[in-house]
């Protein structure tokens, strides 16, 4: 999309956003307003803050709809990881695109149904093996139950991550799976008896 | 002046204090020297792997290290020095990927490629490696110095002259100001801060009912600061990484060529007398840069680059030209990106205000453990009592101290032999990332709300990377949201429900003119430079 254009729909939306949050979500979400009367003292009230927050992105959103068109630069913030090498720069700093919406439903979709897997691998054999008398939640922190959602999970998590950068299947990913899973229970679990892997917490 | 040595002198011998709570074969061990060695040197590996930075580390560390040392203020000097090791080894690992393989580690060595790549190719790759350790020691080191001597008398200022009103609108300018430098529009920047900012307010306040939380019970506890930082800084980079690999193709390292015969690492002295002033401006630059909250080693490196290569060309030195393979070019760099790091602390512990991301999980680390809370205030002195909070800033500054030691001692020898690390692939280590930082939040929450909310928060992550709004003013944001509130509710009140709170006083009103002026001069420099 074009920068231009970009910008425009961000701008619209900062201030739909804004009057959303202004007009509907502060009013009906917050009991007191900008201001409250407590023991004859006027005092700031929990809708000031909100308030404030709301009107920045009121003002940001109208200084990016006055923004001149421009070409995008290299953003100068520290990104957390890293940033592209010059070859890389092109692709690493485009804009918005309708294929990015598809990338995120494929991810959200793959990292739910391993977070699926991961909080119900281990009731759900426990059911088949043990039968409805036996609770899940008794077995949480005895080997081998406690590892078989965190396993099941994050080796599907991560393979099917590595496969979809890569466009293909290789046993090499299961293998990285394996490793990193088994890593992570090294690191997490094996030396501490009072931490829970994932899921052990909700169940 | 008393009650600062004492002051001082508890800070050292606490980092150099046996604890009997961790024995080796009987023997008590200096836990927090070993910690900031242990950091330090992961740091090293973490900055020489393409991919991974520091504060992908310090997340993944914060739980594991917690579970170890507890939530008491005797846990607070080990975490903060494998943190701080982690913040400067990863400085130091970063060159090396970008010497060896054209490839930067970290963010801030982009530069260090464009001279060290080719001296590598000259088959002078030990001797970059060499030029880029001296550099970032130097740099590193004066950047700590000047921490030392500017934070306590910054923050005993802020605290002698800035009362309520006037600490609100500081933490607005620093916002406005982190707003406007922080990425390519300020009004990008302040929408980044108005979300940082609304969502540190759900599941807040000071009525019993929360406020903000559509009626949901898993909002009424608001969002944990680790969710949203880790969800917007490590999770939205590794789902853009992931598409931007998925949208190149894997593609492989080049190898370089390595002639051991002439290459065996050493500097010369004319050779350093040659590149030392170049260290020594690059590490002013880097350091000015660096006391500025939210100004990253990414700029400093940039400008601490163009500014050496400006005086070459100008002075018409002999030798190799920048972007050719000069060792002045990575000198410049690799001092500038460096000394970033101990002054990004001015503002963190002089004013309480996250400068950049590693200073966030700093601070992250201080809010998990509690009994510390970086601000003006744990530089108070009393008569006669002694400032716990006081003693574990010159801890820090101790910490600090010894990594550099380490950097100089060790770090040189310790980062050529990480060559290796970038033949790992991007593309097995960032899904791998994304289950490490899901996993860490879970085992600090244990609750998989959590974990959703920071995939959502990953989410609002890389939209906004794909927006071109930097995450890093939402970050900082949602972090002094709270603080801010409270400022003002107190200011309010100090003021006597003066709704003009905020410009109650000539310092005050000169803070919120500065914050409108910045706001100001950055769209119109913007304007002019895209005219």
């Amino acid at each position: 999309m074009p920068l231009a254009n970009l910008n425009r729909w961000l701008g619209v939306f900062a201030l739909l956003f804004c009057g959303a949050t202004l007009f509907l979500w502060i009013p009906f979400d917050v009991d007191t307003g900008m201001v409250e009367k407590v023991r004859r003292q006027i005092r700031l009230g929990d809708a000031f803050a909100p308030t404030i927050a709301a009107l920045l992105i009121r003002l940001g959103g109208l200084l990016v709809l006055l923004q001149r068109p421009t070409k995008p630069l290299p953003d100068k913030s520290e990104a957390p990881l890293r940033s592209p090498d010059s070859s890389q720069l092109a692709t690493a700093n485009r804009l918005l695109q309708p294929k990015d919406l598809a990338f995120s439903l494929y991810i959200i979709l793959l990292v739910t149904i391993a977070l699926m897997l991961m909080r119900y691998a281990g009731p759900m054999l426990l059911l088949l093996l043990e039968g409805p008398d036996m609770q899940y939640r008794l077995l949480r922190d005895t080997a081998p139950w406690k590892y078989i959602g965190f396993v099941v999970g994050g080796m599907f998590m991560v393979t099917s991550l590595i496969a979809f950068s890569e466009k293909r299947l290789r046993f090499s990913h299961f293998l990285t799976a394996v490793f990193v899973v088994l890593l992570l229970i090294a690191v997490y679990d094996l030396p501490f008896d009072d931490l829970l892997l994932p899921p052990n917490g909700d169940v | 002046m008393g009650d600062w040595f004492e002051h001082v002198s508890m800070g050292v011998l606490a980092v150099f204090k046996f604890s009997p709570d961790f024995l080796l074969f009987g023997l008590e061990l200096p836990i927090t020297l070993l910690m900031v060695t242990g950091g330090f040197l992961v740091g090293i590996v973490v900055g020489s792997t393409p991919g991974l930075a520091g504060p992908m580390a310090m997340a993944v560390a914060l739980p594991i290290l917690i579970s170890i040392f507890g939530y008491h203020k005797e846990a607070l000097l080990p975490v903060f020095g494998f943190l701080i090791g982690i913040m400067k080894g990863a400085t130091v690992g970063g060159a090396v990927p970008a010497i060896l393989f054209n490839t930067p580690g970290t963010p801030d060595a982009f530069m260090t490629t464009l001279d060290g790549y080719p001296m590598a190719q000259r088959g002078e790759a030990k001797k970059a490696l060499k030029i880029a350790h001296v550099s970032s020691a130097s740099g590193d080191t004066f950047s700590d110095i000047v921490l030392i001597l500017c934070a306590p008398f910054l923050a005993i200022l802020v605290e002698r002259y800035l009362d309520f009103p006037e600490k609100a609108a500081l933490l607005l300018l620093s916002l406005t100001f982190i707003a406007a430098v922080i990425g390519n529009s300020a009004g990008k920047g302040l929408i980044a801060v108005g979300l940082g900012l609304l969502a540190a307010f759900v599941g807040t306040g000071e009525d019993f009912s929360p406020r903000l939380t559509f009626g949901s019970e898993a909002l009424a506890q608001g969002f944990s600061v680790g969710a949203a930082v880790l969800g917007v800084l490590i999770v939205g980079e590794v789902f853009k990484s992931m598409q931007d690999l998925r949208d190149e193709g894997i593609q492989r390292q080049a190898a370089t060529r390595n002639n051991t015969q002439t290459d065996q690492g050493t500097m010369s002295w004319s050779l350093f007398r040659k590149i030392s002033p170049y260290i020594a401006r690059s590490a002013i630059i880097g350091t000015t840069i660096g006391a500025l909250p939210g100004v990253g080693s990414t700029l400093a490196a940039t400008l601490g680059y163009s500014t050496a290569k400006k005086i070459h060309q100008k002075k018409g030195q002999a030798g190799v030209a920048f972007g050719y393979g000069a060792p002045e070019g990575i000198a410049a760099t690799e001092a500038a990106n460096s000394s970033v790091s101990g002054a990004n602390l001015i503002p963190v512990l002089s004013l309480g205000i996250p400068g950049n991301a590693a200073a966030v999980f700093l601070i992250l680390a201080a809010d998990s453990i509690g009994g510390f809370n970086p601000g003006p205030s744990v530089f108070r002195l009393s008569q006669g009592t002694i400032n716990p909070e006081l003693v574990v800033v010159f801890g820090i500054f101790t910490i600090m101290m010894i990594a550099n030691v380490l950097n100089w001692l060790i770090g040189g020898k310790f980062m050529r032999a990480m060559g290796v690390m970038t033949k790992v692939p991007k593309h097995y280590l960032l899904p791998s990332i994304l289950l490490l930082t899901l996993t860490a939040i879970y085992i600090q929450e244990t609750r998989l709300t959590a974990v959703w909310f920071t995939l959502g928060f990953g989410l609002l992550g890389y939209l906004m990377r794909r927006t071109g709004i930097s995450p890093l003013p939402f970050v900082i944001a949602f972090i002094l949201g709270g603080r801010l509130e409270e400022t003002s509710r107190q200011a309010f009140s100090a003021t006597g429900s003066d709704p003009l709170f905020l410009f109650s006083s000539m310092t005050s009103s000169g803070l919120m003119l500065a914050a409108i002026a910045v706001l100001v001069a950055s769209m119109w420099s913007r304007r002019n430079t895209n005219a």
